[in-house]
């Protein structure tokens, strides 16, 4: 049997950065390689420090968006303006990340340069000097990959947790009613506020079941956090209902929603403040009856009609109210916001919808699952980040739970990191291309 | 025009024995309907009919019959409505034009969006807001522009002044003005901020201050028509006496001679005033031989602007040829300019605007649909 050969990590990097031949022998793509901080032991040398440094399409989609901050605050200079001002709080992180990474790069090129000079009294102070400015590109590199992730869509947004026993029947239900009881200590401790929506008890058997529990969450971001929660959990263990002493895998999932309704805001649906009836006036078409001839003071029929269509929504608004055209034009424009506002908010429920829906598999199996609970083993395990936890009991009493999320957390910036990478090499693929 | 079908006839008649009478003028079946519905809410404002619906049907009958000897529907009714204002009408008026409304709102979109953004320029150094309206007839420009501005509530006020040769449209003007005020469509300091004087902007009379310096107006003195205007805009409290403008706007008459029979309604010529429309035969004096007799008034309003420093100016004209004609001599004489198109995609306005005031603004399309470029 030929076994592949050990490759030092170190090895396979500089092999990468040399020939493309033995890029293709690697197993995982370039994307992946390049943002994985490697631990190898020589990382000091000066010849190589290809893995120290952001990709190049990284740092390119970091100098877009400082740029873009650099600018929207030379807007807020002239001209306070509350969305300008959302958008350039939102772009501070990346811009401030880029700057202390590049004033970290610059400053190690420079060390470099003072090491190598053997004349210099500086060089050995210079050289001493440089780990920990890796060590400061390092962790302004990891800040600035951090700051580049898009938050999530709903990430400000408030949260309900539902969670319902999946498979193996009663002994399900006793489960939902541990991690029901799992979630509400956490929530405790965090101090976050929440209320019980619906909780269904399910005594069919002995001990305390749940057949479904809802808890809603008005503590604002909560969803980023508890998001991750969402899934299949499973749990190995004698149950109490079990009497020959087998142990049984059953399952519970649990559903994080984001409460979007909540905190929409003050305003008349429809009205110039609704941020769904904003409408681009490019995308209007405007008719007017009879639109043709000299016009001007050589007709004075009263040509007042007016038709509006949004084209992006395909919807018309005809009006002939008053005999003024323009009066005309404006209301047929307030209805056709209010119509366009209307049909938005309907594609905006329909999203929610289908969102819950996408959310757990209905009758979710035993294999697709996030966590195990196993309580023979007395271990806690994710399956996304492959942490464990040894301590069950205080774990379902809420305690370690937080570095469990904070760990998939972490796991989950990586992968978007990663698709992000891979979605901006596509694109200067693309360009190259054309 | 197109032509009268008999199938539409029959169809209207079957809706209402009156709809054909006012088909015969309009030639829009929708049209038509449109104008029973309204001629219809105009009956049945008139209380002393309320009692009998007979009288009411025969009053309605009477108005239909009027509109089909092709009377505009304005004169029947009596006012015309000018976006969110009403104008007095009557037999004789001009009918504002829906791309007269068009104009002014674009214009005060502009300034309301893009113009008056920050408390600085609301400030406008300390003066009112000050607009000229030369040609203003029956005063609907005036009365809208001074609506639309009082609702952006400037801190120093506004000062819209109206100038009409014609003595008809200027009672008309006043009374529209009154009529608004007491309907609650403008506030009571219109009485004060807005008015109409008379005035011959083609044919200024000389000043009665001409050549007496002694007096101390050496402010006065270049036309009887520009004392008038200093002494509306002028107050004590303003730095600069009344001698400068914020924007001078204007809807002279603009229609050709042969125009005028070839190219404009019979409704038009039947019942609009001629004076409002064609410019005078005579050449004014001050007029250099090359304009046409339909641009006359351009020039002419451009002094006017001019001499009052006016930070920008505002035309309506009679189509692309003629835009580009006013774009020239606005070009020559030192203004930055541009045109606007209608909803008929007719070049219909000319601005003009001084480079210093950085009044580009103008030609940015409007973020409510005002516009159609």
């Amino acid at each position: 049997m030929i076994r592949p050969q050990w490759v030092c990590r170190h090895c396979l990097s500089r092999a990468r950065t040399r020939t493309t031949t033995s890029r293709l022998a690697l197993a995982r793509p370039a994307s992946v390689q390049n943002i994985i901080r490697r631990q190898s032991h020589t990382s000091t040398r000066i010849d190589e420090d290809e893995d120290l440094f952001l990709a190049d399409s990284l740092l390119k989609r970091a100098k877009q968006l400082a740029t873009e901050h650099d600018v929207l605050e030379r807007q807020l200079m002239e001209d306070f303006d509350t969305k300008t001002a959302a958008r350039a709080g939102h772009l501070r992180p990346v811009s401030e990340a880029l700057k202390e990474y590049e004033a970290a790069v610059e400053n190690l090129k420079e060390l470099r340069v003072l090491a190598s000079d053997p004349e210099s009294d500086l060089s050995a102070m210079a050289a001493d000097d440089i780990p920990p400015t890796i060590e400061q590109i390092r962790t302004s590199s990891a800040a600035l990959t951090t700051s580049l992730v898009p938050r999530h869509q709903f990430a400000a947004f408030p949260c309900t947790i539902e969670i319902r026993p999946g498979t193996g029947g009663s002994e399900a239900t006793l489960f939902t009613n541990d991690l029901y009881k799992m979630y509400t200590s956490l929530l405790n401790n965090l101090r976050w506020q929440s209320s019980i929506i619906s909780y269904q008890t399910h005594n069919e058997m002995s001990g305390e079941g749940c057949s479904e529990a809802i808890i809603s969450v008005s503590t604002p971001e909560s969803y980023d956090f508890l998001r991750h929660e969402a899934g299949v959990h499973r749990v190995q263990r004698i149950p109490v209902t079990e009497n020959k002493g087998r142990t049984h895998t059953s399952t519970a999932s649990v559903m994080v929603l984001p409460k979007l309704g909540d905190d929409e805001g003050d305003f008349e649906y429809g009205t110039d403040d609704d941020p769904l009836a904003q409408i681009d006036m490019k995308d209007v078409k405007t008719d007017v009856m009879r639109a043709s001839g000299a016009g001007g003071q050589h007709v004075n029929r009263t040509e007042s009609a007016v038709r509006m269509t949004h084209i992006p929504t395909g919807i018309v608004v005809a009006i002939q109210d008053t005999r003024s055209q323009h009066k005309n034009r404006a209301l047929a424009l307030t209805i056709l916001k209010v119509k366009v506002a209307e049909k938005r908010r309907k594609e905006k429920e329909e999203e929610a919808l289908s969102m819950r829906r996408g959310v757990v598999k209905v009758g979710a199996g035993r294999s697709d699952k996030i966590r195990t609970y196993n309580f023979s083993q007395n271990r806690v395990t994710d399956h996304r980040s492959g942490q464990s936890n040894h301590d069950l009991p205080r774990l379902m009493g809420g305690d370690g739970l937080v570095e469990m999320i904070e760990g998939v957390q972490e796991w989950d910036k990586q992968r978007s990191v990663e698709v992000m990478l891979a979605l901006q090499e596509m694109e200067d693929s693309k360009k190259e291309k054309k | 025009m197109p032509r009268i079908c008999r199938r539409i006839i029959s169809e209207l008649r079957s809706q209402n024995k009156l709809l054909p009478l006012l088909y015969r003028d309009n030639r829009i079946p929708e049209l038509a309907q449109f104008e029973l519905r309204t001629l219809q809410d105009h009956v049945l404002q008139r209380k002393d009919l309320i009692s009998s619906p007979r009288r009411q049907f025969k009053y309605l009958k009477s108005l239909c019959q009027r509109r089909a000897r092709a009377e505009p529907l304005d004169h029947i009714l009596g006012t015309a409505q000018f976006y969110d204002i009403e104008i007095l009408s009557g037999r004789g008026a001009l009918i504002p034009r829906p791309e007269t409304e068009s104009m002014v709102m674009r214009l005060c979109d502009g300034l309301k969006n893009y113009h008056f953004v920050n408390e600085k320029r609301r400030r406008n150094l300390g003066n009112n807001f000050r607009i000229l309206d030369l040609c203003t007839g029956s005063g609907p420009i005036a009365l809208l522009m001074a609506k639309q501005l009082y609702e952006l509530g400037l801190p120093y006020g506004i000062k819209v002044l109206g100038i009409d040769v014609s003595e008809p449209a200027l009672k008309l003007a006043t009374r529209s003005l009154e009529y608004n005020v007491r309907k609650g469509g403008l506030p009571k300091e219109a009485r004060r901020d807005v008015g109409f004087l008379k005035g011959d902007v083609l044919n200024p009379e000389p000043s009665d201050y001409g050549d007496d310096e002694d007096q101390g107006l050496h402010y006065l003195g270049k036309s009887e028509v520009h004392d008038d205007i200093k002494t509306f805009f002028s107050n004590e409290d303003q730095v600069d006496y009344g001698g400068t403008m914020d924007i001078v706007i204007a809807n002279p008459p603009y229609v050709s001679a042969t125009g005028y029979w070839e190219d404009t309604e019979r409704s038009v010529r039947l019942y609009e005033p001629e004076i409002a429309l064609v410019p005078p035969e005579k050449r004014p004096g001050n007029i250099p031989d090359d304009v046409l007799r339909e641009d006359y008034f351009y020039p002419a309003i451009e002094e006017f602007a001019a001499h009052f420093r006016s930070k920008a100016i505002v035309f309506e004209t009679g189509g692309d040829k003629q835009s580009s004609r006013v774009k020239a001599m606005l070009e020559s004489r030192g203004w930055e300019t541009g045109t606007w198109k209608d909803f008929r995609g007719i070049n219909r306005n000319v601005v003009g605007w001084r480079k210093e005031t950085g009044w580009n603004w103008l030609l940015l399309p409007s973020k409510n649909g005002m516009s159609y470029d």
